[in-house]
């Protein structure tokens, strides 16, 4: 029961539903996300951590860089359904359309490479 | 989004949890919520309010009784799918698998049903300890 407590305050902020979201597409480093998300890198570890923990995201390293992306293999049965939930939600909403046009541009800009 | 958000936050709450294991089960009134999970009446009406606004339950009046019961007609898009996953997340919980099993047990005594023979909410209390 601690555990399912852990996965929905992972999922009850929309900025981390939001960066789900793109981590669901792409493998994006902590150095990408400053550029798409108002917030600071230590914030923005914080909470890919809670959705690390809640067992969301793997990560690695890259250089300097520390990469996350979604884990959609190695979580449970019910984190796999809310996965699938939140692949299937918020496709037409305008902040997530926002935030995929700012992520092309991090990636046209190869942020993360000129950071390694 | 917001809907999704506040889902979670519903969710994000043991009492909560424990609420909707045994709504699960069968419809409950807030007593019989009070004496499963052995917690106050404002717990259990603030959380069931909760879990009420973030779309999960249905509310029927009866009298002055007020029965939950888990919303299968869907208010929100995600509470069937999240319900789904809350049943399957809770399944094996020794605590909850009790609690479960209380609610199957006791029958409600409702007023028409004096002098029936009935097994009152009371003897919730003495199976806690077993």
């Amino acid at each position: 029961m601690r555990e399912l407590v852990k996965v929905a305050k992972a999922l009850s902020d929309e900025t981390r539903v939001r960066m789900l979201k793109l981590l669901l597409e792409k493998d994006i480093c902590v150095c990408e996300m400053e550029e798409i998300f108002p917030l600071s890198s230590s914030q923005l570890s914080r909470n890919c951590k809670m959705l690390m923990e809640a067992g969301f995201l793997k990560r690695w390293r890259e250089g300097k860089c520390v990469v996350y992306v979604a884990d959609c293999e190695n979580c449970n049965r019910y984190c796999r359904t809310l996965l699938k939930m939140v692949v299937d939600s918020f496709n037409d909403s305008e902040i997530v359309k926002g935030d995929r046009a700012k992520l092309q541009k991090v990636i046209a800009d190869q942020v993360r490479e000129k950071r390694k | 989004m917001r809907n999704l958000v506040k889902a979670m936050k519903a969710l994000a709450d043991e009492t909560r949890l424990r609420i909707l294991n045994i709504l699960l089960e069968r419809e409950c009134c807030v007593c019989e919520v009070i004496q499963t999970l052995d917690i106050s009446e404002s717990r259990a009406s603030r959380n069931l309010r909760i879990l009420y606004d973030a779309g999960f339950l249905r509310l029927r009046k009866d009298g002055l009784w007020t029965f939950y019961s888990i919303d299968k007609g869907t208010t929100t898009a995600y509470s069937a799918e999240l319900i789904e996953a809350v049943r399957l997340a809770l399944a094996d919980n020794k605590l909850l698998q009790r609690e479960r099993e209380m609610v199957r047990r006791t029958q409600r005594m409702m007023p028409n049903m004096v002098g029936q023979a009935v097994l009152p909410m009371r003897v919730l209390s003495s199976n806690k300890n077993n």
